[in-house]
């Protein structure tokens, strides 16, 4: 009687060997993204591409400040690097600001996101376990805040606090508490009934241990498929923020803001809002095509267990 | 059999449990009384819905907080009802194990096989990392997992079902309990590992000297395994008794119902195999009668307006609520082990 598949071949090697061999499996397994699509493999790559991109910026041989001008006004696009996109009204490269502006854009979404979800699955895991009360005010909360439209909160918080990175992040992150609370409110009352959790607390684990140590890994694949999207939709209103003009202050680089600031000789120079606008729908893209692929492993395994 | 409370593990007395629900409230548990002496074997059969697990759930101190409990519980000496859950849990988690019908959902899908085994004891004592590492793997190896040092870092799927439950047994013996429960504990495995596991279940207890509940609605399993038997009915307990007596003198006429109804592999191949017609009662409504009178083929106008109580049906405190208690001898079970 052998457990498990992997068994026997792992056996048979020594066992520093046999460690080395599971880890390796384990990695190539992990690099392989199992089961996804050409576009979904495209997709992955891309953002990851986009991270790196932004996080190298001003180690790429040869891009030139976002910031300031590099050559003629509202060049077209040609071959070179900085020209890619052409440059904006002030002759600024659009390959540069985009580049740089996703920098800004991904910082911002992605602290904004840390900070819904710690908050929402706080939240989430207390009305989930504890219902009651505590299930009727984060309920009330979530309902709320979903029933308002998001870039109407943001104006609202940010004509009081004045506009800022910091500001934003903090606003951007309220938007989707709500969201994660009662995605992880469900998470906890499905988990809650299962043999598990009663074998932990027949054991004497008390709620901290049963909450964090046997339902919250649980809820590790469901959560992670809702960031994606999540995400996706933060990107679409910080731009519409910057757009308006209550995004990231100028002249720091953002897809928002360089869109609104090509409308005005969109008509006479149509590609300029080509870059901020390529860049916006791609991530957006690859961010919901990356969700729907997480959501499918999470219903492959959901099955298998 | 002389009471000795020095040697009583776990007493219950007059324990009644009620849930509301929409409808009304439901009588789960109705007048049940029970005693387990140290290092004995109780089994408790029924069909399902007949409150087995509820009656675990009661004891355990997991039934739904929604749920009315009255009557007494007693663990050891120390009354469990009515006491602080924090104090309870750290109570009954450290010297009561449970192992769960289901293997594949008891264990944590995301969390390694050892520290699941070993959890109990860091829960209760603070063990080191080490010393839990240890322990797990020792665990591991006293239920037969085979290479138990390179089991300890791998993922619940990666075992089989009957391996699973094996893992189960290991954490739950992790605080070297004085009561281990198995609730159901074979029913989700196939028949061969059935066996391996109740008689891994027999030497540990023979080892270790820890007392027994068996939850099964297998009559076989009781049959050879238990040292007392008690059989419930829609939320009752309509007998109890040493097991052998049970077997061989029912005293409650569902008893041997449910005892005939067992296939037998000598039995002629074409013969109708023996139900019991009905369904369990309803239990919405505490019931003032017997609970199996509508389904029992001996029932009298008596059976439908007096609620029999238990009363002595042989030596060594058999008992059974029966009106009507059977004469003739059940069949043997000799073909259903």
């Amino acid at each position: 009687m052998t457990p498990g598949k992997t068994h026997d071949t792992t056996t048979a090697l020594p066992p520093h060997r046999a460690e080395l061999a599971r880890g390796w499996r384990a990695g190539i397994a992990r690099m392989r993204f199992p089961q996804s699509s050409p576009l979904e493999a495209f997709s992955i790559l891309f953002l990851i591409g986009l991270v790196l991109i932004a996080a190298f910026a001003d180690f790429i041989p040869g891009l030139v400040n976002p910031n300031f001008p590099y050559g003629d006004f509202s060049a077209p696009p040609n071959w070179t690097l900085n020209g890619l996109f052409g440059t904006d009204g002030l002759g600024r490269s659009i390959l540069s600001r985009v580049i740089y502006g996703a920098r800004q854009t991904l910082i911002i979404v992605t602290a904004a996101t840390v900070i819904s979800m710690v908050c929402g699955i706080f939240l989430g895991m207390l009305a989930g376990y504890f219902r009651g009360f505590a299930e009727h005010g984060v309920d009330l909360f979530a309902n709320t805040m979903s029933s308002l439209p998001p870039v109407l909160i943001i104006l609202a918080l940010v004509s009081v606090t004045g506009t800022s990175v910091l500001t934003m992040t903090l606003t951007l992150g309220i938007l989707d508490i709500g969201t994660y609370a009662r995605i992880t409110k469900g998470g906890v009352i499905s988990q809650n009934d299962r043999d598990y959790v009663l074998a932990a607390r027949a054991l004497g684990a008390g709620h901290g241990r049963v909450l964090l140590r046997e339902i919250l890994p649980n809820l590790v694949p469901t959560l992670t498929a809702v960031v994606p999207p999540l995400m996706a939709g933060l990107i679409i209103t910080e731009g519409s923020l910057s757009f308006l003009g209550f995004g990231i202050p100028a002249p720091a680089p953002s897809w928002g803001g360089m869109i609104a600031g090509s409308t005005d000789l969109i008509s006479r120079f149509p590609l300029l809002i080509f870059g901020p606008i390529l860049a916006i729908v791609l991530t957006v893209y690859a961010l919901n095509t990356v969700g729907d692929f997480l959501a499918r492993r999470v219903d492959i395994r959901e099955r298998q267990l | 059999m002389a009471p000795q409370p020095q040697h009583t593990l776990l007493d219950i007395r007059n324990l009644h449990l009620r849930l509301p629900s929409p409808k009304g409230e439901l009588h789960l548990l109705n007048d049940i009384s029970l005693t387990l002496e140290r290092g004995r074997t109780l089994g408790i059969v029924g069909e399902s819905g007949a409150g087995k697990s509820m009656l675990i759930r009661a004891i355990m101190g997991l039934a739904s907080r929604k749920a009315r409990i009255s009557g007494e519980i007693r663990f050891d000496g120390d009354t469990i009802t009515g006491m602080p859950e924090a104090r309870r849990r750290r109570l009954l988690g450290a010297r009561v194990g449970v192992v769960f019908q289901n293997p594949t959902a008891s264990l944590n899908a995301f969390e390694r096989v050892g520290p699941q085994v070993s959890e109990a004891a860091r829960v209760h004592r603070g063990i080191s990392a080490e010393e839990a590492r240890e322990l797990a793997i020792s665990l591991l190896e006293r239920v037969g997992i085979p290479d138990a040092a390179s089991c300890h870092d791998r993922y619940p799927h990666e075992f089989s079902g009957g391996m699973k439950q094996r893992i189960m047994i290991a954490s739950a013996l992790a605080i070297e309990p004085d009561l281990l429960i198995a609730d159901e504990a074979t029913t989700a495995l196939d028949v061969t590992v059935q066996k391996e596991i109740l008689d891994l279940l027999q030497i540990l207890q023979a080892e270790t000297g820890m007392g027994m509940i068996q939850v099964t609605h297998n009559l076989g399993v009781v049959a050879g395994r238990t040292d007392e038997v008690a059989v419930m009915y829609g939320g009752r307990l309509v007998e109890t008794g040493p097991t052998r007596a049970v077997f061989e003198a029912p005293g409650h006429q569902y008893t041997q119902r449910l005892i005939a109804a067992v296939p037998s592999l000598q039995a002629p191949i074409d013969q109708e195999l023996v139900s019991i017609p009905g369904q369990p009662p309803d239990r919405l409504i505490g019931i003032r009668a017997c609970p199996f009178a509508p389904r029992c083929a001996a029932a009298t106008p008596l059976c439908s307006e007096t609620m029999p109580v238990l009363a002595p049906a042989g030596d060594d405190g058999h008992k059974a609520a029966c009106h009507h208690p059977p004469r003739v001898p059940a069949q043997t079970l000799e073909g259903a082990r």
